[in-house]
């Protein structure tokens, strides 16, 4: 059975086909080779069964004929609040944070809407799988990890308990406004603040030495009533099985915090690292990986180079350090390709970007086996376009996610069909 | 900041004559001009096309392999101002962006790292009508005053739907058709007071003695409006906001020049077309708020194809940093062709503030605002090189590149001489 | 610093018995710099009842008087703090209050307030600003937008009513960052400029509608009563000028811009402490627009972050701004000294110190905390140089007043004596 790309598109196929051969396509595999001309991809059952020339459709499998066509990796949002948040300015639309400071029991990939528009906002730009997440506080609950289609929210989960958000605490000094007055929560000198970060950092190891304590209860055996859930879900993170997704931006934070997971025995990710170009050595020696904030953003300071933000992943990889690109969002999950692209005149060498939003984040979440590029074995997320897919215009005519063909339609599709048939 | 700046720059500023040669000259308003030059004379566009040469004592820049495209304008920012929003009141007509330019904003320069020259420096959205607006070109380095787009027309914030209703009552609106009825009740009063003006007038020309009336900033403003000196721009999300107020615009009689946002203008586009109003809006945000929940990124395409005169705005000085990127993506979601896109970031935009006798394309006679790329604008890829206002280089990477030097070793003997702190051997520039 | 200790003791054991003290002083062999005119090396000053009665290399001294020598001395015009807020109200700041719709309900003005009529300072803060040098405080109300006139006083004692030299020589305006006890409009930066500008042009209205009603009124409606504008028009027809607030470069810059509009009256920018980029020097002497500097020099917040390193514009501030004065000298903009939140006189003449020591002239300081400030509020008939019929405000000094640590020796104010202890 062939079928033409433009249904693809149009949304009308079918997500029943099982077993799908992908021919004649550019296969930009990302697992180390150039890309591979006139290549075939076999998807079954979910996985990739088959990348090479003269690949044979096995009996039954849908043909989708890509002459022309480059097939990718589907790209990976390494963080964001898809599914989780669907209108910023409405509170009751937005399950992305709890009440208390202290969370860790919470999973963000319960509250995954399969409905969000944002989801297939999302898959139209090329986006296949995501981190989403809960913030706010200081350990804010687990992140999750999921493809952006599915029937249920368990359907779409990867990985159900992922990463551990923390905020890692800043020292702030502020200055007060007229009508502002000096109150613990805002310091005004060096010394207070550094008191309030103290004060903060030992609320955490407090958390974690309590965690240590209670897995040694619980080693002796613990009565019902003893169960303490929020100590309960620190236990993976402790035993290093899961790592810390740690935001913070200053290099003084980033190294404290580095600091501060090596000796506690914890894996940690670096989440946000606006400055983390300045700690980029200490980075690279200790294998700390990065989800880096949006690259389209404005330099910290007023005295930062233009470019400070659109240059540090340049800096980074050159350094020896993995980061993987994110948009921290639902709505503009789909510009997680041009977060990417941002850094490429800027120095990032332009296969570091496209693995950037591909294959390391996979890597860094400790899905390296499961995704992020075309091998076999690895789950089908794949995306097929008609070009290079950092650059805007290019369009993705065909999207993958768990070996389905999933559609590009989507809300704003429809709106726009409707409206150009206005007569 | 300042005077460092200038001390880098002025050296190599405004020479009497600047040739562009070997360039790829994206005119946007005659097709693309391949091994091209341009010749820039007092500030303005002197000649451009392949047989082009210098005059005696041009300065030469070779741009074999990149491009040149009109400085970049941008129908909506907030950037260079001290004060965004006069929220206290329903109208704020009396309270202009000019009286809070910032001409030290950073921002400033690092739009012109982004090709832009031109923005439209808007009030906020917190009333139903808000402050005047004015035009500026980014002259980074040079005073509030050098800042201003002279000649350009000045305008006024309008703003429906949700932002406007967020106020505090009893000053502000709390529907939308409360916030017609405030521009209605506004414009009515504009009347009045024209015509008390004119009845005073009147009486001096008779010789009869009169009471001057008060000159009220608020309705002046609005004065200027219905007779058209003045450019309504017009902050909007959803359709039945934006038919409402052209059908009030029409029963009254002015114009509005700009919808701003207009993220669903796409579902009144005729009627905006009829109107003959402009549309300013965003290339793909959305679903940052319920009057947002609608916005498509093919909007800006649709409303084209529907003769609209259309532009993509930034409303942020982090956006308005890559909106050659922006206009770009209307290739993508509406087919826009590439022209047509360059257009909504530079040739209509200036149609819009009715500044295009003067920029937004590369034609002789025009301003020289302009800024070459290192390869072809709507490309990720590419970056600005330098960018040029009225002819004087004010974005220049290899100068950028100095001038961050100079920043961190003045930075240093500052650090010594105000706190004795000794230099740092880490704080080299980045790169 | 007391007055003669002999009539403290006097007054101790005599109690209600005081007497008046003398009524004429003469300080010979001093050095009397009388700043509008040359200095006299070595002469005379004679004072009497409070005011100058002579003053030169060889004049008499009257049998009356009471001699004090004054070799090594200088005699200097006692100094004047261009703009106090000693005893005056400070701003509340509390928001809330009256709901402002738009200008039309005057928010925060007040320009009818005299400071001369609220001050209340203690008589040991007199007495600390008069040890440090100053005689004469320009009082300046602090609460609103239009907060009222500023008021000429001298640091005597007595009633306040006694210390008032003029009691309205300028409209104060300030630009708070946050509304003042009252809520609405204006409620920013933006509002605020327009609400200064409004009422500007408002009194200009005022002005034409009641020269026209008074001519004649029959036959016109009147022109409705309003409390705000009276003091403006006033101002407007005696010349005097509004205190505007202006301290960046860019603040100069608007400052000149609204100064510029045909309804504005004549403005003084106070703050100036980025006077040193030339454009806002120039600025200012293009526009003929005089400036109050404040010598509360920028300085870098207690304890602050060490790796929250301030941008170059903030440092080169820092730096940069003593060099102010020296600036306006350069270019001819009249300026005197004030010192924003200065606690004592101490911190307004450190921070002059400062200016010279960025470049300001010894001569140009002198002026600028004499006689400049004098002729800015139109007093300087009477106040900020010596000469025979000018109010006899004094100081003397045996050091270079602009040297660390410089005390005066003695100060007089309307006459009377007061010594260092």
């Amino acid at each position: 059975m062939m079928r033409p790309i433009a249904l693809l598109v149009m949304g009308t196929l079918a997500a029943s086909a099982q077993t799908i051969l992908i021919r004649n396509a550019t296969v930009h595999t990302l697992a180390g080779e150039a890309p591979l001309e006139g290549a075939s991809v076999l998807i079954d059952n979910g996985k990739i069964t088959g990348v090479g020339r003269g690949l044979r459709a096995p009996k039954g499998a849908e043909i989708i004929e890509a002459k022309g066509k480059h097939l990718y990796p589907g790209m990976f949002d390494a963080f964001s609040v898809l599914g989780l948040a669907e209108i910023g300015a409405v509170d009751v639309t937005r399950d992305v944070s709890e009440k208390g400071d202290f969370n860790p029991q919470l999973e963000a990939v319960i509250g995954v809407n399969p409905e969000s528009e944002h989801l297939a906002v999302a898959r139209a730009n090329g986006i296949t799988h995501a981190v989403t997440a809960m913030t706010g506080g200081v350990m804010a609950g687990q992140a999750g990890v999921i493809h952006l289609d599915g029937w249920t929210w368990e359907e779409m989960a990867i990985e159900r308990g992922g990463p551990l958000f923390v905020e890692w605490p800043a020292i702030r000094v502020y200055s007060l406004s007229p009508g502002q007055s000096a109150d613990s929560k805002r310091p005004t000198t060096f010394k207070a603040a550094k008191e309030k970060y103290d004060k903060e950092v030992a609320e955490i190891v407090a958390w974690l030495d309590g965690a240590r304590q209670y897995a040694k209860a619980k080693q002796a055996g613990l009565k019902p009533g003893e169960v303490d859930r929020k100590l309960e879900a620190l236990l993976p993170y402790l035993a290093g099985e899961r790592p810390l997704l740690v935001h913070a931006d200053r290099e003084r934070e980033i190294r404290d915090a580095v600091a501060f997971t090596e000796e506690q025995g914890l894996k940690m990710i670096l989440l946000g690292g606006e400055d983390a170009a300045k700690a980029k050595d200490l980075l690279a020696e200790k294998s700390i990986p990065v989800i880096l904030g949006p690259t389209q953003s404005l330099p910290p300071r007023e005295d930062d180079a233009y470019d400070a933000v659109y240059a540090q992943p340049g800096e980074l990889a050159a350094a020896g350090v993995k980061f993987a690109f994110a948009t921290f969002t639902a709505s503009d999950s789909r510009t997680l390709p041009y977060e990417a692209a941002a850094a490429i005149p800027f120095g990032l060498p332009k296969d570091e970007a496209l693995k950037a939003i591909t294959r390391y984040p996979a890597e860094i979440l400790g899905l390296g086996d499961r995704l992020g590029t075309i091998e076999e074995g690895k789950i089908a997320n794949l995306i097929l376009t008609d070009g290079d897919p950092l650059e805007i215009t290019t369009q993705i005519e065909g999207l993958f996610i768990q070996g389905k063909a999933v559609s590009t339609d989507n809300k704003q599709r429809r709106l726009y069909e409707k409206y150009r048939a206005r007569p | 900041m300042r005077p460092l700046v200038l001390a880098l720059l002025t050296a190599a500023l405004a020479p009497a004559a600047t040739l562009i040669q070997n360039a790829t000259l994206v005119t946007v308003s005659h097709g693309t001009l391949e091994k091209a030059s341009l010749l820039i004379e007092g500030g303005k566009i002197a000649a451009l096309g392949p047989d082009v040469t210098a005059p005696a004592g041009a300065t030469v820049i070779d741009a074999s392999d990149h491009y040149v495209l009109p400085g970049i304008v941008d129908c909506h920012s907030h950037l260079a101002a001290d004060s965004i929003n006069e929220s206290s009141v329903a109208v704020s007509s009396m309270v202009s962006m000019e009286d809070v330019l910032n001409p030290e904003d950073i921002s400033i320069y690092r739009a012109l790292a982004g090709g832009v020259t031109t923005a439209n420096i808007l009030h906020g959205s917190a009333n139903p009508i808000g402050g005047r607006c004015t035009v500026i070109k980014m002259r980074w380095g040079r005073d509030a005053e050098r800042l201003l787009f002279q000649g350009a027309k000045p305008g006024i914030k309008f703003a429906l739907g949700e932002n406007p209703k967020r106020g505090s009552k009893p000053v502000h609106p709390g529907s939308r058709q409360g916030v017609n009825d405030v521009i209605r009740e506004a414009f009515l009063r504009a009347k009045a007071y024209q015509a008390a003006w004119k009845d005073y007038d009147a009486a001096r020309q008779a010789g009869r003695r009169a009471l001057p009336p008060r000159r009220d900033l608020q309705l002046e403003a609005l004065a200027e409006v219905l007779e058209g000196k003045r450019l309504v721009h017009a902050h909007c999300y959803r359709a039945d906001e934006i038919l409402a107020l052209i059908r009030l615009a029409d029963e009254i009689g002015f114009k509005i020049r700009t919808l701003q946002h207009v993220l669903e203008g796409y579902k009144v586009a005729d009627e905006i077309a009829a109107h003959g109003a402009g549309a300013s809006t965003f290339s793909d945000w959305w679903g940052y708020k319920v009057e947002a929940y609608d916005a498509i990124p093919y909007n800006a395409a649709l409303m084209t194809r529907r003769g609209i005169l259309v532009s993509i705005n930034s409303d942020s000085d982090e956006e308005i940093r890559h909106l050659n990127q922006e206009a770009a993506k209307t290739i993508k979601w509406g087919g826009l062709s590439e022209d047509e896109a360059l257009a909504l970031v530079t040739l209509n935009p200036a149609k819009q503030l009715m500044i295009d006798d003067r920029v937004g394309s590369l034609d002789v006679g025009k301003d020289a605002d302009l800024a070459i790329w290192d390869g072809p604008p709507l490309s990720v890829y590419s970056k600005v090189l330098t960018t040029f206002v009225d002819g004087e280089i004010f974005f220049d990477r290899e100068l950028d590149r100095q001038r961050r030097i100079e920043l961190t070793l003045e930075k240093q003997k500052l650090l010594e001489e105000l706190e004795g702190k000794k230099p740092s051997a880490e704080k080299e520039p980045a790169r | 610093m007391r007055r003669l200790s002999f009539f403290l003791l006097l007054a101790a054991a005599l109690s209600a018995q005081q007497p008046d003290p003398p009524r004429v002083y003469a300080i010979e062999k001093a050095r009397i710099v009388p700043v509008d005119a040359p200095t006299i090396d070595v002469g005379v000053i004679v004072l009497r009842d409070g005011l100058i009665e002579a003053m030169g290399p060889s004049v008499a001294i009257p049998a009356d008087a009471w001699t004090i020598d004054g070799f090594g001395m200088t005699v200097y015009p006692g100094f004047i703090n261009a703009r106090s807020t000693l005893g005056s109200p400070p701003p509340r700041q509390a928001s809330g209050g009256p709901l402002s719709k738009g200008p039309e309900d005057r928010p925060a003005t007040t320009p009818w307030l005299r400071a001369a009529d609220v001050f209340e300072a203690s008589a040991e803060n007199i007495d600390k600003w008069r040890a440090g040098g100053f005689t004469s405080l320009v009082v300046t109300p602090q609460q609103g937008i239009f907060p009222g006139r500023l008021s000429v006083l001298n640091l005597g004692e007595g009633k306040r009513e006694a210390l008032v030299v003029e009691p309205e020589v300028a409209l104060a305006i300030r630009i708070p960052e946050a509304n003042e006890a009252y809520s609405g409009y204006p409620g920013a930066l933006l509002g605020r400029v327009a609400y200064v500008r409004q009422i500007f042009l408002d009194a200009r209205t005022q002005q034409q509608a009641l020269r026209v009603y008074r001519e004649d009124p029959a036959g016109l409606e009147r022109p409705p009563y309003d409390r705000a504008l009276e003091p403006l028009i006033e101002l407007l027809e005696a010349g005097k000028p509004a205190l505007y607030p202006a301290n960046t470069a860019i603040e100069i810059g608007r400052a000149a811009r609204l100064a510029a509009e045909e309804a504005s009256p004549k403005m003084i920018v106070y703050g100036a402490q980025q006077a040193y980029e030339e454009a806002a020097a120039e600025t200012l002497a293009q526009r003929k627009i005089a400036a109050l500097v404040d010598v509360s020099w920028p300085k870098a917040a207690n304890d602050p972050d060490p790796e929250a390193e301030p941008s170059l514009r903030t440092l080169e501030f820092r730096k940069r701004a003593p060099e102010s004065p020296a600036a306006l000298a350069r270019v001819g903009v009249p300026f005197a000294f004030y010192a924003e939140g200065a606690n004592s006189p101490d911190d307004l003449l450190d921070g002059v110190r400062k200016a010279v020591e960025a470049g300001l002239s010894a001569q140009d300081a002198l002026t600028a905390l004499t006689l400049t400030p004098a002729r800015l509020y139109g007093v300087d008939d009477r106040l900020g140089s010596l000469a025979a019929g000018k109010i006899a405000n004094l100081v003397v000094y045996k050091d270079d007043p602009f040297e660390k640590k410089a005390k005066p020796e003695m100060v007089f104010v309307d006459g009377r004596r007061y010594d260092a202890e």
